[in-house]
């Protein structure tokens, strides 16, 4: 492919990539801007049009230069533990630069540790060619359509289930604008609770507790749904989640695992967090 | 010499107003788009190719004085000539002489050729007036080839699915530049009437945008004289789709095809499947490559993100930069 790029480039294929170690978005803020040499006010006013910085670092990096490869990503994971912070921000910026917009928002996702990829997947059916997917390197197929992610979300609802049972469905939110003042949209829905013989069914080691937790902390009665005190955070990991214009949020998932109750009240995701992981509109073509 | 006043900006010594917001004695008009070229002027100036449209737009009896690109005229020792401005066919900048100050009116434009409009040229100049439509860093235009690939792949998979496609874009320049660049072996494309008038004034002036149907009297007529549209690529204005006009089409597949569309937050803008980056205005590079061609040393940002580009200029290029705004509610037709 010549470097004025007639041929139409396929995804980056990151199935499988775990980042060494996690880059918050601010760190990549720095770095691109040192290597650009782009005064950060200039990439906060990007920030602000654009929506999210994200995806005003993929945008100010212009049209892709270069060529980067999956095992030029595979070497640096594994050199990055010996790396100056200095050689980490030259390579991070050579990837990005050499990548595609749409390649370049997964690949910061990837390194902040939101967007999760095949094999840190636990127990995914290949649906959507994660864990299903075989053969090497760029010849995989990705669907980019459908993600999984890891966020922390808030408990915002419960909806008790079955008679003889004590279950809950439980949504959870995410947040939007910042977090002193946020507001939250439910985003993730999962149930807990025991069966019939008492056994937690979501498999959460503190599952019984956080049944006690509910029934001490149930709010108003909206229909079926009981408001809880938005105060818990949870840390989620959710399996194919993808665009839907039928739900408040944007996207939906169509599996959410409560991977731990995190005793803990901040430290809430954005909901841009997820929406960074998903292609963008126009970079998505919807069948219809 | 070029002062900034309610009316827009305005040559006292050559008592010439450039793209003036109300009713003056003498106009000059950078390119045809309804934000520059008002109605009601005494007299307009404009580039010759400008002229068809402007008469389209503004009526037949309007007292008009054209102008080629290079050509000079002199008004009270001014002396004012017209320069490719690469934004759609016609458009000029404008450039001022008078006792050895030059300024430069930039109007719309982009520095790339589209192949289409006569291409920009640098000027020099010591004041230099620029637009700032798109003066954010997240604006990096990609080589139209590129765009067009894009967008013939997308009409072609839409036809082999038997599915019309709409495609967005704004009657003059857009429009032009799109049906200048379609894959004609995918189908035929269809014009809407605001398409088609420019169309046809703009090829009497000698442009060339290959063969299309003029769909002035209806889609339906269209249909109706035995032409298949499903595999067709309809070019239409935006506000034809909150119109019966499209209703024939049936379920068709939608694009956009505008600037804004670089950003993800454009791509819900009207429910489109598709939205292709592709602007008529300079991208932040193309910005900041005419700011420094034009060798001037004070330079007058208006239209746009004006703040963030003067700013820029002034801290990081070390210019004399200031924000010369139009009135808010002034919208860029692109």
């Amino acid at each position: 492919m010549g470097k004025d790029g007639r041929m139409m480039r396929t995804h980056f294929n990151f199935i499988g990539l775990e980042a060494p170690q996690k880059v918050s978005m601010g760190k990549l803020k720095l770095w691109l801007s040192e290597s650009l040499g782009m005064p950060l006010w200039l990439i906060a006013e990007s920030q602000r049009f654009a929506g999210s910085l994200n995806e005003a670092l993929a945008l100010v990096l212009g049209a892709p230069e270069g060529e980067v490869s999956r095992l030029d990503i595979e070497q640096g994971f594994a050199q990055w533990g010996g790396w100056t912070d200095g050689e980490r921000r030259a390579w991070v910026f050579r990837v990005l630069v050499s990548m595609e917009v749409e390649d370049r928002r997964r690949f910061m996702a990837l390194l902040n540790g939101r967007l999760v990829t095949g094999s840190a997947l636990t127990g995914m059916a290949g649906r959507d060619g994660a864990a299903a997917s075989t053969g090497t390197g760029t010849e995989m197929a990705e669907n980019i359509a459908s993600v999984s992610v890891k966020v922390r979300a808030v408990l915002l609802y419960v909806r008790p289930m079955g008679r003889s049972v004590l279950q809950y469905e439980l949504t959870f939110g995410l947040r939007t604008g910042e977090e002193s003042g946020a507001s939250y949209v439910g985003c993730f829905k999962a149930v807990v609770g025991t069966d019939e013989a008492g056994v937690a069914i979501h498999g959460l080691s503190d599952e019984l507790s956080l049944l006690e937790w509910i029934g001490s902390n149930l709010g108003e009665r909206i229909g079926p749904i009981r408001g809880v005190k938005v105060s818990e955070v949870f840390e989620l990991h959710c399996d194919g989640v993808q665009w839907s214009k039928r739900h408040k949020a944007g996207f939906k998932a169509e599996r959410v695992s409560v991977v731990s109750w995190l005793r803990d009240t901040v430290g809430v995701s954005g909901l841009w967090e997820v929406r960074d992981c998903l292609p963008r509109p126009q970079d998505f073509v919807q069948s219809g | 010499m070029v002062t900034y006043t309610e009316l827009g900006f305005y040559c006292a010594q050559a008592d010439l107003y450039i793209d003036p917001l109300r009713r003056v004695a003498k106009a000059l008009v950078t390119h045809a788009h309804s934000d520059h070229a008002r109605p009601g002027m005494q007299h307009y100036l404009c580039h010759s190719d400008s002229v068809g449209i402007l008469k389209l737009r503004l009526g037949q009896r309007i007292s008009v004085q054209s102008m080629g690109y290079g050509e000079s005229i002199w008004m009270n020792g001014v002396e004012v000539t017209l320069f490719p401005a690469g934004h759609v066919p016609g458009s000029a900048q404008v450039r001022l002489s008078y006792r050895g100050e030059v300024w430069v009116i930039t109007g719309d434009y982009k520095t790339v050729g589209d192949g289409l409009s006569p291409a920009w040229v640098s000027v020099r100049c010591h004041h230099l007036v620029t637009e700032s439509t798109f003066a954010l860093p997240i604006f990096q235009w990609r080589d139209q080839r590129l765009v067009f690939d894009e967008i013939n792949a997308w009409w072609r998979g839409n036809a082999a699915a038997g599915r019309p496609s709409v495609l967005l874009g704004y009657s003059l320049g857009k429009a032009q530049r799109i049906l200048k660049y379609l894959d004609r072996s995918v189908g035929e494309v269809v014009c809407h009437g605001a398409i088609s008038a420019s169309n046809l004034v703009l090829e009497s002036a000698g442009f060339d945008f290959g063969p299309w149907v003029d769909a002035s009297e209806g889609l339906s007529g269209i249909r109706a004289a035995g032409r298949v549209l499903d595999g067709s690529l309809v070019v239409c204005p935006p506000n034809a789709l909150r119109s019966a006009w499209i209703t024939p089409l049936g379920n068709y597949a939608l694009a956009n095809c505008s600037g804004w569309m670089a950003v993800s937050k454009s791509g819900d803008w009207g429910g489109v499947d598709k939205g292709f980056v592709m602007s008529d205005h300079a991208d932040w590079p193309q910005l900041l490559e005419a700011v420094r061609a034009s060798g001037a040393e004070h330079v007058h940002v208006t239209h746009g993100f004006s703040e963030t580009l003067s700013r820029y200029l002034r801290e990081t290029m070390g210019l004399d930069a200031d924000v010369v705004e139009q009135a808010m509610w002034e919208r860029t037709e692109e």
